[in-house]
């Protein structure tokens, strides 16, 4: 060192003051870039519900974009100035038979699940039961051959032992999620559930 | 040290791969932002296509008076489905964390409250229900609606939803009014409202209630009319 000159002694020098506050840099920036990550990871909650709410979300967003590419094309038949009487008759019956599956107004017909439960359930653990279904997809359901729509009240089942519900809606979604561990037989009531191209379901009282 | 702030930052801007578990937060929930910003927009659009479809059926009553009496029962099919917004008596109940307790299970309002609440108004007779969160979220229940619990938020119709929350009823406001004070049928609320402070009330002076339409999937792909 002592045969340095002035000048490399000064140019060390800086050298390690640079080096040190280049190092402190990256400490300080990694530190904020990584406190505010976790920040931002702490508003939320737990990685497996966000992950629950991904899939919920990832399922109606398919289904929303279902619909709009079907009523899209809906508007664009009924925009177009030639259409006929009878090409309108058409597409306003479609509608008609939708809205009448849906508020029970007809007997309806399709695939799905049958399950059966032989153990007495309470009123609450019906409504999470019909709940559980409408979350994995159900697009009818009847329990006990009465047909259940939106404002059908469940207290009528309350205390019963035995249940025969017919779930039409997709087959393999409905008997994974009732059927799967952690599912809806696992989590409210055990049961058996079958799967069945030719369920039938009456209309509502 | 700006040198080592700059390349800091540059580095973390380019993690190429998730490494740790922070990092597999974040990217769940900025994917759950953007399915949230893409579900609005979704619903948005629908919304505006059913407004173009009923505008365009309602020109067809005057035009093509043939289907008058078809687009009428369209119509009223479709209002009881829950697609059309609507206003009528009824009320507006409010159930909310207790602010006067510390946070323990029966001191804040769950997804199984409202599934009960909507229930237990339509075994009285309530015509249509919808649930407004924080922010002024409103969803209406539809036959598609399941209301779920997720870890601290309450999922309906695939909207994220918190407290406090409004429970706007149609239906008969006397009967509307028995049924909220059924200390019997709702024993498990109103338990927790004396023990624990959990907020559940009527709304004063709402007599006309008015509820959003159905915005939610509701899509039929297997089951079919008989």
């Amino acid at each position: 060192m002592q045969n340095l000159s002035k000048i490399t002694k000064t140019i060390i020098t800086r050298l390690i003051f640079i080096a040190i506050f280049l190092l402190l840099g990256l400490i300080v920036a990694n530190q904020y870039v990584l406190y505010s990550r976790i920040g931002f990871a702490n508003l939320g909650d737990d990685p497996e519900g966000t992950a629950l709410r991904i899939s919920r979300l990832y399922s109606d967003n398919e289904k929303l974009r279902s619909q709009i590419d079907e009523r899209q094309t809906q508007l664009n038949e009924l925009q177009n100035a030639s259409i006929s009487s009878n090409d309108l008759q058409r597409l306003l019956q479609k509608d008609r038979q939708k809205y009448r599956i849906i508020t029970g107004e007809g007997v309806v017909e399709g695939s799905g699940v049958i399950i059966n439960v032989d153990h007495r359930m309470v009123l609450t653990q019906i409504i999470d039961f019909v709940n559980a279904l409408k979350n994995s997809g159900a697009e009818a359901i009847s329990i006990n051959e009465k047909r259940i729509v939106v404002d059908t009240p469940l207290n009528e089942f309350d205390g019963k032992n035995v249940f025969l519900i017919k779930v039409i809606g997709d087959k393999e979604t409905l008997y994974s999620s009732l059927t799967r561990p952690g599912g809806i037989f696992e989590l409210i009531i055990n049961g058996t559930a079958e799967r069945s191209d030719n369920i039938v379901l009456p209309k509502v009282e | 040290m700006v040198i080592g702030i700059i390349l800091a930052i540059n580095f973390n801007e380019r993690l190429p791969r998730i490494i740790s578990p922070t990092s597999s937060i974040i990217t769940l929930q900025e994917m759950q932002n953007n399915l949230e910003k893409e579900n609005e927009l979704y619903k948005d659009k629908l919304a505006e296509i059913e407004n173009m479809i009923s505008v365009l059926q309602d020109q067809t009553k005057h035009t093509q008076t043939d289907l008058k009496d078809l687009v009428a029962d369209v119509e009223e099919k479709k209002a009881k489905v829950g697609l059309t917004k609507i206003e009528d008596e009824g009320i507006v109940v409010v159930l909310n964390d207790s602010e006067q307790r510390e946070t323990n299970p029966n001191s804040i309002a769950h997804a199984s409250d409202i599934r009960d609440l909507v229930n237990h108004f339509f075994q009285n007779g309530a015509k249509a229900i919808s649930i407004e969160g924080a922010g002024e979220k409103e969803e209406r229940i539809s036959f598609f609606t399941s209301i779920d619990c997720i870890v601290n938020t309450v999922l309906i119709n695939g909207t994220k939803i918190v407290p406090p929350f409004k429970i706007r009823v149609l239906g008969d406001r006397d009967r509307m009014i028995t049924a909220i004070n059924d200390r019997v049928a709702l024993k498990q609320i109103y338990d927790r409202v004396d023990k624990e402070s959990l907020e559940f009330h009527m709304l004063d002076g709402q007599i006309m209630v008015k509820l959003t339409k159905y915005s939610g999937p509701a899509e039929i792909k297997n089951a079919k009319l008989k």
